[in-house]
């Protein structure tokens, strides 16, 4: 993953697959999370991340749909 | 040599074996026997250096009449690169437009080695301006007119931005201008030069603007990218500029680049660099004059 940061958006570019997608503040940070530790439990990335359950869950699915992560 | 300093019979006998004309980076060997194309070269392109027919050439194009029987109802040309023909046959008084279509199609078809944004780009006092812009945007007319009030034209069409250095190479040729756009830069300046329209194309009435001397002179000079610009002309609008976000900058470069994708990693970085080193703006206008102030004040 390559990744740049301008005020609260990011864009990330996946490797593999060669897709570039632009990503909210928040989305952005938790990818910064995973990338750091992928093996994190999803309260240890909530805690991090500053996010409850369900905003949690609403990134991770977003992010899963970009084919960023895997989820579920 | 530049083509203008060619005589008429020399120039002709030179487009029926093939005169490499020099672009920017780019060395076309153009073959025609077409008058409009030949008019329409000898009128927009006289600056620009011609070659001896020998060495390399990137590209070898021809625009001749089509084959076949409506040769002789409705004539047809074709766009010839090599041996192919890559677009359908055009009617025959769009020779000189088909020419220059071509001509882009060859660029952002093969010039891998520049990442390629669909974008015009000029420059003033050291800093370069791009100007991406959605169709009916108002990019060409801002570009004419700013390529006439003395800045820099690098590309009306295709911004490339060097994968070693990150600069932008010119290219200087020809502004398309197309339906309304053509009037109006006729009336911004008497002595602007236009090549002959080209009616009822998929692009409607189109014609081109002879680029300016000084830019053709300095084509080999690259310039520095400071902003991204992306206008957009609305009957009545107040002039203004804002910030547009740099992150949605930046997926506006790559989605409407040629060759983002093609160039991977790479493509990424160029273009987030680009973006780092530029202020990006929306640019919203309805009167020239005023568009022309503002874009004087973000160079100064």
């Amino acid at each position: 993953m390559a990744w740049r940061r301008w005020d609260d958006e990011f864009v990330f570019h996946h490797r593999l697959s060669n897709d570039t997608h632009q990503l909210s503040g928040a989305a952005g940070e938790l990818m910064l999370c995973l990338l750091e530790n992928d093996e994190l439990a999803e309260a240890d990335l909530a805690t991090r991340c500053e996010l409850s359950g369900e905003e949690l869950a609403a990134i991770l699915h977003a992010l899963a749909q970009l084919d960023f992560v895997t989820w579920r | 040599m530049k083509l203008g300093e060619l005589t008429e019979a020399e120039f002709a006998r030179r487009m029926t074996q093939g005169l490499t004309l020099v672009t920017g980076p780019f060395r076309f060997r153009l073959q025609s026997r077409r008058p409009g194309v030949l008019r329409g070269l000898r009128t927009l392109y006289d600056q620009f250096p011609v070659e001896a027919d020998s060495g390399f050439r990137d590209f070898h194009a021809r625009v001749d009449l089509a084959a076949g029987m409506r040769r002789w109802l409705k004539p047809q040309v074709d766009f010839w690169y090599d041996t192919a023909t890559p677009f359908k046959p055009l009617p025959a008084n769009h020779d000189f437009a088909l020419l220059e279509w071509g001509m882009n199609w060859c660029i952002a078809s093969h010039a891998h080695h520049y990442l390629q944004l669909h974008a015009a780009v000029l420059e003033r006092n050291g800093q370069a301006v791009i100007l991406p812009g959605d169709p009916g945007a108002g990019k060409s007319t801002l570009t004419a007119a700013l390529a006439l009030s003395g800045w820099r034209l690098l590309s009306d069409e295709l911004t490339l931005i060097d994968r070693d250095d990150g600069l932008i190479v010119g290219l200087a040729r020809p502004i398309s201008l197309k339906n309304q756009s053509i009037a109006i830069i006729q009336s911004f300046d008497a002595g602007a030069v236009m090549g002959e329209a080209a009616h009822d194309t998929h692009k409607g009435t189109v014609a081109h603007l002879r680029p300016p001397v000084d830019s053709v002179a300095r084509v080999d000079e690259k310039a520095r990218a400071a902003h991204i610009v992306f206008p957009r002309w609305r009957a009545g609008a107040q002039t203004r500029l804002s910030r547009h976000s740099k992150a949605d900058a930046f997926m506006h470069a790559a989605n409407h680049a040629f060759n983002y994708s093609l160039l991977g990693r790479r493509g990424f970085e160029l273009n987030a660099e680009l973006i780092e080193s530029c202020a990006c703006w929306d640019f919203e206008y309805s009167q020239l004059d005023e568009a022309l102030r503002a874009f004087e004040e973000l160079v100064r």
